[in-house]
This record gives structure tokens, sequence and C-alpha cells, in this order.
């Protein structure tokens, strides 16, 4: 079999012309030789003076390759590098360590044997639902539940006009009614938007002036067009002005155009549904 | 120091204790220093190359894999460092400038300043060393001088195992060459000023 430029031979044993196979030098420095081959390769060296010189030559040189060297001491430069970056710990803090983690992984160990026991006893405790159930279920309960929020928020706001009636029933005699909308907006019910003036009595303009508390005025007829974003088919029709403001409806078709104290048209809208 | 011992340490270590740690320090500073000399020729960074090694180690005991050994980790890392610490002190020659000249004559390991510097600073074996291209150089440290077995030197310089062994052949044959020109040399000057 062809070799290929510059591989050796596997084999730890030279074969020499006519001769019997002897180990060799390189063999017995590559660690492969056992002690009886080594014995052959010290036989060998015997006879020959030039095995012997390469076999010295090499052995010399290889112990002034493991000769010691004298290394400085680094352990003080880099314990102290090392014990900058992260420190070091002591005997007795390295136990708290090892007792915190303990603890950490006993606690862990008793929540879970906890929670098999409890499922052990008690095997429904940690079922989710019993069946799936469809959208249209989850959807009418919500709907539910969010019918039940609106109706307490609507005796809140009841108990809320309960109080705030007196003050109102102390206004201009124009004024029929008065309802809350929400927390910061009143309603005032008019008759006759025409010749409906308001000047706020006192009672009434402190109870506006309160934070950002608007009034809506309310006519029982159509909106202008030109109030849009009126709907204008509405029956009833809300102008909200800023507080502590007297505002004066002339009539109907132009009270919002004139004066720096008129409605603010911006602040027009239609709730019919929450005015009484 | 047996593995398992070993393994004992370098655990310590990684919590913290610093015996432990000065243990693991003084059990593979020698070697390291002694390989890195023997790689570099250069004592100040032999002894920089240790010390960034170690730290750099004891950095990250916690990532270290029990099933190899510490020491092949330890070397791995510092001739990492030995290699971009050799690669910033390569010389760097403006082309345009040094034009045709041929830079390896001109450059600071021009023969007759490397002769001055070994002469003083290096023995023969550093010499017959530097002379070792880097894989024979590494093979032949490895193995001679540190002990490590043909398998795990492959493994460490990812090459196969004929590979390391012809590496280590040519290696010595080179070495033991230039030793004995030199002794012949050397016995030569002797004479002829005797």
């Amino acid at each position: 079999m062809k070799r290929r430029k510059g591989t050796r031979s596997e084999n730890p044993m030279d074969v020499g012309a006519g001769s019997k196979p002897r180990p060799s030098v390189d063999a017995y420095f590559d660690r492969e030789l056992c002690p009886d081959t080594i014995e052959s390769l010290l036989d060998s060296m015997r006879r020959s003076r030039t095995e012997r010189q390469r076999f010295d030559d090499t052995q010399s040189m290889l112990d002034d390759l493991r000769a010691p060297i004298d290394a400085p001491d680094v352990s003080c430069r880099i314990l102290g590098e090392v014990g900058e970056r992260r420190g070091w710990l002591t005997t007795g803090q390295r136990r708290m360590v090892f007792v915190g983690r303990l603890a950490t992984a006993a606690c862990l160990l008793l929540v879970v044997s906890g929670l098999l026991l409890v499922r052990r006893n008690n095997p429904q405790a940690f079922r989710a639902a019993d069946a799936t159930g469809p959208v249209s279920g989850v959807v009418a309960a919500t709907g539910s539940e969010a019918e039940a929020g609106i109706r307490a928020i609507g005796d809140q706001l009841r108990t809320f006009e309960r109080i705030c009636e007196p003050a109102v029933a102390d206004a201009a005699s124009s004024v029929t009614s008065c309802d809350s909308l929400c927390g910061k907006v009143r309603a005032v019910t008019v008759s006759a938007p025409q010749d409906f003036s308001m000047p706020l009595s006192p009672g009434l303009g402190e109870w506006l002036g309160a934070g950002n508390v608007k009034v809506v005025v309310v006519v029982s007829r159509t909106a202008p067009g030109d109030l849009a974003p009126a709907g204008a088919d509405e029956t009833i029709n809300q102008w909200m002005i800023a507080p502590g403001q007297s505002f004066r409806l002339p009539s109907y078709d132009a009270p919002m155009a004139t004066g720096p104290r008129q409605m603010n048209v911006a602040d027009w809208t239609t709730s019919a549904g929450r005015i009484r | 120091m047996n593995r398992s011992a070993e393994r004992k340490l370098i655990e310590k270590a990684a919590a913290g204790d610093k015996s432990a740690a000065t243990k693991l320090i003084k059990a593979h500073q020698g070697s390291l220093y002694a390989y890195i000399l023997r790689m570099s020729g250069k004592p100040e960074m032999a002894e920089d190359i240790v010390q960034d090694a170690f730290v750099r180690v004891l950095m990250h005991l916690d990532r270290f894999d029990p099933r190899f050994r510490f020491s092949t980790w330890l070397f791995t890392i510092a001739k990492r460092l030995y290699l971009n610490a050799n690669q910033k002190l390569k010389p760097h020659y403006d082309t345009e400038i040094v034009g045709g000249w041929d830079a390896e004559a001109q450059s600071p390991s021009a023969p007759a300043i490397r002769a001055e510097v070994e002469t003083n600073a290096r023995g023969c074996i550093q010499k017959a060393l530097d002379s070792l291209s880097d894989e024979q150089r590494e093979v032949i440290l490895l193995f001679h001088q540190q002990n490590w077995s043909i398998s795990a030197i492959a493994r460490h310089l990812d090459m196969p195992e004929g590979t390391v062994k012809s590496h280590l052949h040519r290696g010595r044959q080179r070495m033991r060459r230039l030793i004995s020109e030199d002794q012949q040399q050397s016995d030569l000057v002797a004479e002829v000023w005797s």
C-alpha cells in the first residue's frame, strides 16, 4: 500500500531489511512501548552507537524541556483581583448561604407536598371546570354582570340626586326638574326655552361651581340644525355651560350665537334617555 | 491532585472559599507558567497571561464542566489569551513605506537581534522551540512538558490523533537537529578560543 508523504507507520516497530522487527526510539518517546519492548529497544541500542546517540540526544532535550521553571507566585494578585470583582466569603457566610438554599428547597418541597396532599384528599380542588361551555354562555354572564354594575352606579346617582334636589328647587321657577347625569354634570329641565332666563341663585351657583360641574339645560323642542352634533330628531336637547355662568335663552333659534357667556356649542350633547 | 479532590476544591472556590481558590492556583500556576513561557519565550507575558487566565477561570467557576479536567479548561483559556496577546504584539508595517523590503529581515525578530536576545534570555531549548510551527510547539509542550496524552491533545487542539503524532515526531526531530547543530557550533567556538 502506498503511504502518504510525511506520515509514519502506526507500528511502533521499525523493520529493517532482512532483520527482525525492532522498536523505534520515537515509539519509546511516544510512550507506546510496553516494558518488554523497551527492553528490546535497549538491546538494540547497545548494538548500535548511532541509535544510542539519537536516544541520548532526545532524552537530554526532553529532560531540559521538563526542567522545572522558577515560576513567580501570582496567587495574591489573582485572589486580590477576584476578591475585588466578586468577593470572598468566610466560612460562616458560606454556611449561611448553604442554610438559605436548604431552607428555600425545604419550603418548595413543603409547598409541593402540600399541594399533592390537597389533591389526594380532594381531587376536585384543582379542576378548573367539569366541561367546556359555549362562548355565548360566557357572554351572557358578562352581560348580566355589566347590567348589575350599571344598576349599582344608577343607585349611587339617585342618591346624589336626592342630595342635590333641594338646591335646584331654589333656582328659577321655570326649572321643572333636575337630574344628575354623572358625577360632575347636572341637568336642569326647562319647559319654555324661549323665555327662559336663569340667573343662578347663590345656592345653585355654589353647587354648580364645585369642580368641573356643568349645567345642562334641557329643552323640549327640536334642536336647531347648526348645533351639530346634536341629533335633529331628538325631542329633548341639552346645552352645557361652564360652572358659575348664567345664561339667557330668549328664543330657541338664536340663543347660542351671541355673548361669551352663552352656551358652548362644543359641549352640545344629547342623551335624552338619561334626562328626566 | 486527583480529580475528586480537585472537584471539591472547585466547588468550594465557586462558593467563595478563598483558601480553596488558593490551593487551585498553587496547584496549576507553575505548569501553566512554564507552558506559556515556553510558548511565548517572554516571562512578563507568561506572568500576565497566567494571572488573567486564573482570574477568568475563578470568576466563572460555576460554568466549569466536571466531565473535563480543570487543567484542560485553564490551558485552553490561557492559550486563547496568549494568541490574543501575540496578535496585539505582532508588529505592523506600512506596506507603502516598506515597499519591497524583506519584512522578516527588518522586523524586531531579525536574525541579528533575535540571536542576541536569544543568547541572553533564552536557552538552547527555547531557541529550538521557537523554530517550530505553532502546532508543533504546542504539541511538544503539552505531550512532553505537561504529560498530556495524545488523545487529550487531539481533543484540545481539535485535530486527529495521527496529525498530533506527526507534529510530535517532526517537532522532536527538528528540535534535536537544531540542538545538535548548536552544540557543534559551541564546541567549534570553544575549540578556536582554546
